[in-house]
């Protein structure tokens, strides 16, 4: 045995995947030859579905060792904001009944690094890349927004408005229809490139806000991001979370999740990612169901590296042993009950 | 689910709630050094609970076998379910993950383990002792081990099975030296001619290792333990402060990829 020791990065961990990793390859590419994955989301043209949920993913370098990127609809990047951001203090992450919760904040090196180091290497992999952009003032995600537009490889921004405003005591921007019609307008002003805001479920009507996104520029809704909630460890009798609360995602979270896609899937007209929750391609196929043009697959990556890479074949496996179309497999859940499903 | 199976090949109790799991590993054991851990997957692979899969630092490693050894102390839901896992079951099991312990420097080194700590520091201590040159097994490394009282003190028997020189404490004096296992080390370093030190353990523990090296100027490296989300450095859930960090995005590292094992001044203890 010896006592070498691998740099910081080495991805030796990928070997005991890559036997399964090689073979669902093999699996999307005899798939894609019999079906169509395609789909044009508010714009995005995307070779397939699914997607990867900003944060569960960070910039695609891990689990870009697994598989290749170019693989996925696209790659929802972590939050990037103007300035690098240290994130909230720890602990950040816990356990919670089929699920977690997280309180990563807004942990990322800020957009100049981002530009520099982590966008190039996105694009030399040939991945689609969602920027999601977040920030503290209106005017910050919109020189944010300036900053982004034009770079080749962008292929569009999500707008996480789940960050307080600093200029409403801390209050997210996306719980109010007032502050996410501002930050969205602004946004729209500085880019031509697909905008995707992402909804919060913190809400008490989140057809209210999805409204506001689609008169404010939006061209695709994303939903749902994290539902806010706590843990209290008895021992310490503190809070786990460092920063007292956290957000819940998981399986426990798709109920609610796929309820409100319904909702805004019957309250706007933009197409919709669906997420929340997935953990398998039945999932997936749920959300579509439900009025979801495309997917992402968050923190179910966590247990299961290949899991975007399942519910991508598994997905495709439902199209093609049903005979529909993904195009019109989305929002058939909303047919009027005895209406038999056209294949 | 991928089908990374990995049969457990052995179990056995080394104290009250403190197992040694051997598991048939062969692409982890291939790639693991000392200091490294897996991430495992704790029920079959499709249930949605537990959702997270649990880090264990690597307590053997034997490339030639294909086997990795674990020591597994049973304290919530998902490790009593790993420590009663009957031989002849398979784990989920990825890794080898994070950085492991760096070479040691010229001089004996001081091995400090407190608790199920101790686990990660066995290969470190076989790869030393196993090493070339003229040295004994006692002037190239000693292993220093703690606990809080004499049913909880699993190491020193894994130590004297596999050839490992140790000295070791307990906090209630039932075994051993009575007292800190850093009186021990705060003992060794004062005598001299200490190259490294390597720790793993509680948190206190590590702050007076920190301390003690750092004073007596021999390079100190530390294991740390963080709670978990991914693993593989892609979520930043498992950040720790690092030392003198500022707010600059640049604050904390990932212990599942920078670590487990930093250098003492590294980071925030
Ligand atoms: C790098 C590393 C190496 C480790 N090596 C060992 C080892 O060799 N032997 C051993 O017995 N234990 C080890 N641990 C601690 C072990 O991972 C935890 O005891 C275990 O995750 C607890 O799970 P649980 O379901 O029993 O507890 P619960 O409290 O029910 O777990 C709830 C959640 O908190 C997390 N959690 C709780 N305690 C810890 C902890 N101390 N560290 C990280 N996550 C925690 C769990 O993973 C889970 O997500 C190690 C931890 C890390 C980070
Ligand atoms: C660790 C972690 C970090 C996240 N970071 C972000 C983020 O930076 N921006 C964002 O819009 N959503 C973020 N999210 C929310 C996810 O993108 C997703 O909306 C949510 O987790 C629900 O999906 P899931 O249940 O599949 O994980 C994060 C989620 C997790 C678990
Ligand atoms: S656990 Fe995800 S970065 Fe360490």
């Amino acid at each position: 045995m010896s006592a070498n020791i691998p740099p910081a990065g080495a991805d030796h961990w990928t070997e005991c995947l890559s036997g399964d990793a090689r073979r669902l390859e093999a699996e999307l590419a005899s798939l894609r030859a019999q079906i169509d994955l395609c789909c044009n989301l508010g714009g995005l043209q995307l070779g397939s579905p699914v997607l990867v949920a900003s944060g569960t993913y960070g910039f695609g370098r891990e689990y870009g060792a697994l598989y290749s990127p170019a693989l996925l609809g696209a790659v929802c990047t972590k939050c990037v904001t103007l300035e690098p951001r240290a994130g909230n203090v720890p602990p950040r992450v816990t356990e919670t009944p089929a699920g977690m919760l997280n309180s990563i904040g807004l942990e990322n090196p800020g957009v100049d690094v981002f530009l520099r180091e982590e966008l190039p290497w996105l694009r030399d992999q040939g991945a689609r890349v969602v920027v999601n952009i977040a920030g503290h003032t209106v005017a910050e995600y919109g020189r944010l927004t300036a900053r982004l537009d034009g770079t080749p490889g962008i292929a569009g921004l999500e707008v996480n408005v789940s960050c307080p405003n600093v200029d409403r005591g801390g209050m997210a921007f996306g719980v109010s229809a007032k502050s996410t019609e501002a930050v969205m307008r602004v946004i729209r002003k500085e880019t031509s490139l697909p905008l995707i805001c992402k909804l919060t479920p913190n809400v008490t009507d989140v057809t209210e806000i999805a409204r506001a996104a689609e008169e404010s520029g939006a061209d695709v809704l994303s939903l749902i991001n994290t539902l806010l909630g706590m843990a209290i460890d008895i021992e310490t009798r503190r809070p786990v979370i460092g920063n007292t609360f956290g957000g819940l995602s998981g399986p426990a979270v798709k109920p609610v999740a796929l309820r409100m896609v319904w909702q805004v899937r019957q309250a706007v007209k933009l197409p919709l990612l669906g997420l929340g929750g997935i953990a398998c391609a039945e999932d997936a196929v749920e959300f579509i169901l439900a009025g979801a043009s495309a997917v992402a697959v968050g923190s179910g990556t966590f247990s299961n590296p290949l899991l975007p890479l399942e519910v991508t074949v598994g997905l495709g496996g439902y199209l093609k042993r049903t005979g529909l179309r993904l195009a019109d497999a989305v929002g058939l859940a909303h047919r009027p009950q005895g209406k038999e499903a056209t294949t | 689910m991928p089908s990374i199976a990995c049969e457990v090949t052995a179990r056995r109790e080394l104290a009250p709630e403190i197992v040694l799991v051997s598991v048939h590993a062969p692409a982890v054991a291939r790639a693991a050094e000392p200091g490294q851990f897996v991430f495992i997957r704790v029920g079959p692979g499709d249930a949605a609970d537990p959702f997270l899969r649990r880090p264990m630092s690597l307590a053997g490693i034997d490339a030639s076998a294909g086997q990795i050894d674990l020591v597994i102390r049973a304290m919530g839901r998902g490790t009593r379910a790993l420590a009663g896992t009957e031989p002849g079951r398979t784990w989920d099991v990825i890794g080898p993950l994070g950085r492991g312990y760096p070479r040691p420097a010229q001089g004996k080194s001081l091995l400090v383990g407190g608790g199920t700590g101790a686990a990660s520091l066995m290969p470190l201590a076989q790869s030393i002792v196993g090493g070339s040159g003229p040295q004994t097994a006692q002037t190239r490394m000693l292993m220093l081990l703690g606990a809080r009282s004499s049913p909880e003190l699993w190491a020193p028997g894994l130590a004297r099975e596999r050839g490992l020189p140790a000295l070791f404490a307990t906090d209630d004096g039932t075994a051993g030296h009575p007292g800190l296992v850093t009186d021990l080390l705060r003992a060794e370093v004062r005598s001299g001619q200490i190259g490294t030190v390597y720790a793993c353990g509680p948190v206190p523990m590590l702050r007076a290792v920190q301390e003690i090296a750092v004073g007596a100027g021999v390079p100190c490296y530390i294991s740390l333990e963080q709670r978990m989300a991914c693993g593989v450095g892609a979520c930043r859930g498992c950040s720790w402060p690092r030392s003198g960090g500022s707010g600059s995005g640049r604050g904390y590292v990932r212990v599942c990829r920078d670590g487990p094992v930093f250098s003492a001044k590294e980071v925030l203890l």
